[in-house]
């Protein structure tokens, strides 16, 4: 089933002489569960392209489809209850609200939806899963970089989202962190049958992903390594 | 130091709300302070003039028969003193009879520092000529006319010159008359009267003067009227004033406060401080925000080798380059506001006591004294002194500032890295979502305990302007409680017209059937009769407690009993054993409707007439001391006091001085039924009614017929319809009582409109005052809240990407920004709680205001209430919708 469709996208910034095309031309789609690396070198784009699909920028040209809903004909606030309710968020920087212990950093998104009750036994269960349970009650300040990022990746499951958008995420983190962030990643993804967009300019990591998606100014690619990696470009 | 300036100017360029904040409080802060030291200047100076033709332009005198005075005359000039003008009075004679009156001669010097011109003829040149003014003139019942002879101490003299009258403070001390330098009459005084240069301490010139001359100082006598404007104080004084005030019991801050700000110059310093120090507060947190919005990037300057050092002279300089811009334009605008205020209100500014009632005189002085009970306000001035010293200031802290903020950036990396270390800091570990379903209150509330120093600080910042406020109201409102009171109660200026008799027998009075009328006289709306007699009551078994008060039985050489009062009435008090006295008080008779009005001098008991007719009880109106203290006689509320009379209410001379044979008077017991500060309408003949320092028994009128026999009255208060002619009106009153002798009519109409004014002038000036300091304020809540909401983006960039809605992200906002509103209330009750007990302190017993308030009204304090938490989500609503308008991915990247 086909949870993303993305269709002639173009993204360009500033102005005249100074215009950047940021995307040309991107189509897309993705599946139910699969687990994508979108990779290319610093400016190439990828991280254009994950906002855009994230719904915190908007494109020029094409469209964007999750689970067959038109982001474009979405009003601001329908697009932040709908990101809400469809896509979970890692980033690179953790982005974990200090001020929050890990159990209420995973549930906090959860509690934007006025009357949609925590789902408590779901939220142990990911914790459980991620080794996070013990820690539960502890900030972020007091965990170390894989931690928080496994916090992240918890708060992104705590939705049951239809597309986990993942940008450098492990990019703050040592290899032996990083190997094990990108283990939890496939496992949630297998687990769960969750989606997840991954952006990386490790070119070994995409390479465990189901798929690489290669974007070089602007422009989307096959991956050079292989037919059944990016064999599936509309 | 070039590329620091640069740098320092491209932040100021590149920050441009900050440095707009920054200006904005500079010139706030610098035209506040400078603008109100050019009015309490202006006041001063225009006070300081009022006071030289009040008391001659002179600073000191000293007796010159000596034999330095020849030395003087040849060289008047030495180290340490510049003497602007002299002059020398030789008194001839003094006289006694008719009135005491000295014949002086006197050099241009003396005529001109006292401000003596002569309106007609010429000084005198033999010794039968002689020059006086009008005053003497009158009082000697001599016509105005030159040539016109006079009997003075079996001598005639001729009259050839007619003067202004002398300074109207020194005419308490008799008459001049003048007559020839040749004169010679047997011995005689010579007296030198010195003007220094102002612009230097004139102690300390007259110091330097004796010094040089070797005269005597004890012998030197000091203008006290003007000296207080000009250094005159000498420093052993002051010592001596606090020393006294900090070891002598019964003194204290009331006592030393009292006796250094007799000009109001103390007040004026410490309201300057307070403003100096507001603003300074201000600049500080403005800046402070404006760095902390940078502080990464100086930790990058440091990281890429820029010293302390550089970055306290980048900051310094950024200050600098906004104080060139702003000192002085704060100063301009200021001071053009403050020449516009002057012009209009400027009498607030001058600190000269209005004394309206004279007790005495005729309508023509009446009408007189209202126009010159009011000060003279003279022209607006700049004072260079506050401009200087606010720049010097401002410079000094402004240096402080950018030290502690370099210091402040030092210490947070140690703490950065220390919390990142160790992670010290104590948590509540609860999970909130097991019980909320929404997070975002314990988010908001986290967010503000995250760092309580920070939140504390901007608690503190946010309640200090509604604490001005409050405070100022409080002042205003009791300062115009006071003015009302002190006039109903000390100028007798509760009532339109007053009738008196001029006199001090007490077979002089308004007969009873003469109020009927009066009562016909169209435009009267209300009559006020009073009877007054003369009594005395035991103080025995040390009742009084204050045994130093009264001057007669205090034995202070310092400060001897009225003359007058000791020859008329034996003085006020008689000392009969080791702690018992006999007291001379006033009695008086007033009507029911004063008395109503006397509950508001209430201290104990209840005030009802027909009470007090029933069951035959007074009132004991008690002794005020200098600190506002009432307690100096234990007489209260159901006690009981025998009050002896003279028998014959017409009694006058010996009689009343109580001394005469017992079978002359009778004593009644009475009950007392309240005890009040201040009597109402009061007869200043007889023993004298300041008000304060004399004890009153007041009872009803038909209480003072039926114990005494008094029907006549002493003094009578009428206030007039509204829009009736003062002028008229009090004509028809004269003509009413034209026939009893003595019989004075006072129209008070013209000074009640004037004081009034005055007043109002006075309660809009402290308001403004009040709501400018309430805007400088909010300008700084604003920056605080902006600041707030964008140290915070972070976070709020998180909450947007993971789905907060706008509104649902506002009414977050507003949640935190009712809790700041709640808790800065609460921060600004607590404050104002603490500055309400020092300013009703200050009120009571440095001030002396009559039954001020205890707490402000409720009004103002709600309304400061709502206002803090308008503002407050109004503020952080403000700025949060600026957090709205960015882009999410920008806020997760800050």
């Amino acid at each position: 089933m086909e949870v993303l469709q993305v269709k002639n996208i173009e993204k360009t910034y500033g102005e005249k002489e100074n215009q950047v095309h940021a995307l040309k031309g991107i189509s897309f789609s993705v599946n139910q569960g699969e687990f994508i690396a979108i990779v290319g070198t610093s400016g190439s784009g990828k991280s254009t392209l994950l906002n855009l699909i994230g719904g915190l920028d908007t494109p020029e040209k094409g469209e964007i489809r999750i689970r067959k809903h038109n982001l474009a004909s979405l009003n601001r606030k329908e697009l932040t209850v709908f990101r809400r309710r469809n896509i979970g968020f890692v980033f690179q920087n953790y982005s974990l609200m200090p001020v929050l212990n890990v159990y209420d950093n995973v549930v906090l998104p959860v509690t934007f939806d006025k009357g949609r009750h925590v789902d408590h036994a779901y939220i142990k269960k990911i914790l459980g899963e991620l080794g996070l349970w013990e820690l539960r009650k502890r900030f972020p300040s007091e965990l170390s970089g894989g931690q928080q990022q496994r916090a992240a990746l918890a708060r992104a499951l705590a939705n049951k989202p239809a597309l986990i958008l993942a940008d450098e995420p492990t990019g703050n983190l040592d290899s032996r962190t990083t190997v094990d962030v990108m283990g939890l990643l496939k496992a949630s993804s297998e687990i769960y049958h969750q989606t997840i967009l991954m952006v990386t300019h490790n070119e070994a990591l995409a390479q465990s992903c189901d798929r690489i998606l290669r974007i070089e100014d602007g422009r989307l690619y096959p991956a050079q390594n292989g037919q059944e990696k990016g064999g599936d470009l509309a | 130091m070039k590329k620091v300036v640069k740098l320092a100017f491209s932040y100021l360029r590149y920050y441009k709300k900050q440095t707009l904040a920054l200006l904005a409080g500079m010139i706030l802060s610098a035209g506040i302070l400078t603008g109100i030291g050019s009015l309490f200047y202006s006041g001063k100076q225009a006070a300081l003039e009022n006071a030289r033709v009040q008391y001659g332009d002179w600073q000191y005198s000293l007796w010159c028969s000596e034999p330095w005075f020849e030395e003087f005359l040849s060289h008047p000039e030495g180290k340490g003193f510049q003497i602007e003008n002299y002059g020398v009075k030789t008194i001839k004679k003094t006289l006694e009879e008719p009135y005491e009156i000295q014949l002086v001669s006197a050099d241009t010097g003396y005529l001109q520092m006292m401000g003596r011109e002569l309106l007609e003829g010429q000084m005198p040149n033999s010794s039968a000529e002689i020059a006086m003014d009008l005053h003497t003139l009158r009082n000697l019942d001599l016509p105005r006319q030159l040539g016109s002879t006079l009997e003075l101490d079996e001598q005639t003299y001729t009259l050839c010159g007619i003067l202004t009258e002398m300074p109207a403070k020194l005419q308490e001390d008799g008459m001049e008359i003048f007559v020839s330098p040749e004169s010679d009459y047997g011995s005689e005084g010579k007296f030198l009267y010195l003007k220094f240069q102002e612009n230097g301490n004139i102690y300390k010139q007259a110091a330097a003067f004796a010094d040089a001359f070797a005269a005597d100082k004890s012998t030197i006598a000091r203008n006290n009227g003007i000296a207080g404007y000009l250094g005159g104080e000498s420093p052993a004084q002051i010592l001596e004033t606090i020393r006294v005030g900090l070891w002598e019991e019964g003194t204290g801050l009331p006592y030393i406060w009292g006796q250094l700000n007799e000009d109001g110059s103390l007040t004026h310093k410490a309201v300057l401080a307070a403003l100096g120090l507001f603003g300074a507060f201000i600049l500080y947190s403005l800046f402070q925000i404006s760095v902390m919005k940078r502080m990464s990037q100086y930790s990058l300057l440091q990281t890429l080798g820029l010293t302390d050092g550089l970055i306290f002279q980048v900051l310094l300089a950024e200050l600098l380059l906004l104080f060139v811009l702003g000192y002085p334009l704060g100063c301009l605008l200021g001071n053009g506001a403050a020449a516009l205020v002057y012009g209009r209100i400027g009498r607030v500014f001058v600190t000269q006591e209005a004394v309206m009632h004279t007790g005495a005189g005729t309508q023509e002085q009446a009408l007189a004294s209202a126009a010159s009970a009011l000060p003279d306000t003279g022209s607006f001035q700049v004072d260079g002194a506050i401009l200087a010293a606010g720049a010097v200031f401002f410079l000094v802290f402004l240096a402080g500032i950018s030290l502690r903020l370099v210091k402040k950036m030092r210490k947070k990396t140690v703490c950065q890295m220390l919390a990142g270390n160790t992670g010290r800091m104590p948590r509540q570990r609860k999970i909130y979502s097991l019980h909320l379903e929404n997070l975002t209150g314990v988010l908001t509330r986290k967010f503000m305990f995250a760092r309580k120093g920070a939140f504390a600080g901007i608690l503190f910042s946010l309640s200090v302007g509604s604490v001005i406020f409050l405070g100022a109201y409080f002042v205003a409102e009791n300062t115009k409680i006071n003015n009302e009171l002190n006039l109903k109660a000390d100028d007798g200026l509760g009532s339109d017209i007053q009738v008196y008799e001029a006199s001090d027998e007490l077979k002089d009075v308004i007969p009873r059937e003469d109020l009927s009328a009066l009562e016909e006289i169209r435009g009267i709306e209300e009559i006020h009769p009073v009877r007054y007699l003369l009594g005395e009551i035991p103080l025995t078994e040390g009742k009084l407690k204050w045994t130093s008060y009264f001057a007669e039985v205090a034995e202070d050489e310092t400060n001897p009993p009225d003359p007058e009062l000791m020859e008329k009435y034996q003085g006020r008090i008689v000392r009969t054993g080791e702690e018992d006295y006999l007291l001379k008080v006033n009695v008086y008779g007033y009507d029911d409707g004063m008395l109503e009005e006397l509950q508001d001098y209430l201290l104990e008991g209840e005030i009802d007439p027909q009470k007090m007719r029933e069951e035959n009880t007074v009132i004991f109106k008690t002794i005020t001391d200098g600190q506002g203290n009432t307690d100096g006689i234990d007489l209260h509320c159901k006690d009981s006091l025998s009050l002896k009379t003279p028998r014959d209410p017409m009694a006058s001379g010996e009689l009343l001085k109580f001394a005469g044979e017992e079978s002359q008077y009778s004593t009644e017991e009475f009950s007392i039924a309240a005890v009040v500060s201040r009597p109402l309408a009061k007869v200043e003949t007889y023993i004298g009614d300041s008000g304060s320092t004399e004890v009153d028994l007041i009872m009803t009128n038909e209480q003072m017929e039926e114990n005494f026999g008094v029907t006549g009255y002493q003094t009578i208060s009428i206030s007039l319809k509204e829009g009736a002619d003062a002028e008229e009106t009090a004509g028809q009153i004269r003509d009413a009582v034209s026939h009893i002798s003595r019989c004075v009519v006072k129209d008070y109409t013209e000074q009640i409109a004037s004081q009034n004014l005055f007043l109002t002038q006075k309660m809009m000036f402290f308001y403004g005052i009040a709501l400018v300091l309430f805007l400088v304020s909010l300008l700084h809540i604003m920056n605080s809240m902006q600041y707030l909401i964008a140290a915070r983006k972070h976070e709020f960039g998180i909450l947007r990407a993971m789905g907060i809605t706008d509104g649902g992200f506002l009414k977050m906002l507003a949640k935190e920004g009712l809790r700041y509103g709640i808790y800065s209330s609460l921060a600004m009750t607590v404050l104002y709680f603490f500055v309400q007990k020092i300013l009703y302190y200050f009120m009571v017993h440095i001030y002396l205001y009559v039954h001020p308030r205890g707490s402000i009204s409720p009004a103002p304090y709600g309304a400061m209430v709502a206002l803090n938490l308008v503002i407050c989500i109004g503020a952080v609503l403000i700025s949060g919708g600026s957090i709205l308008r960015e882009e999410i991915l920008e806020e997760i990247r800050e």
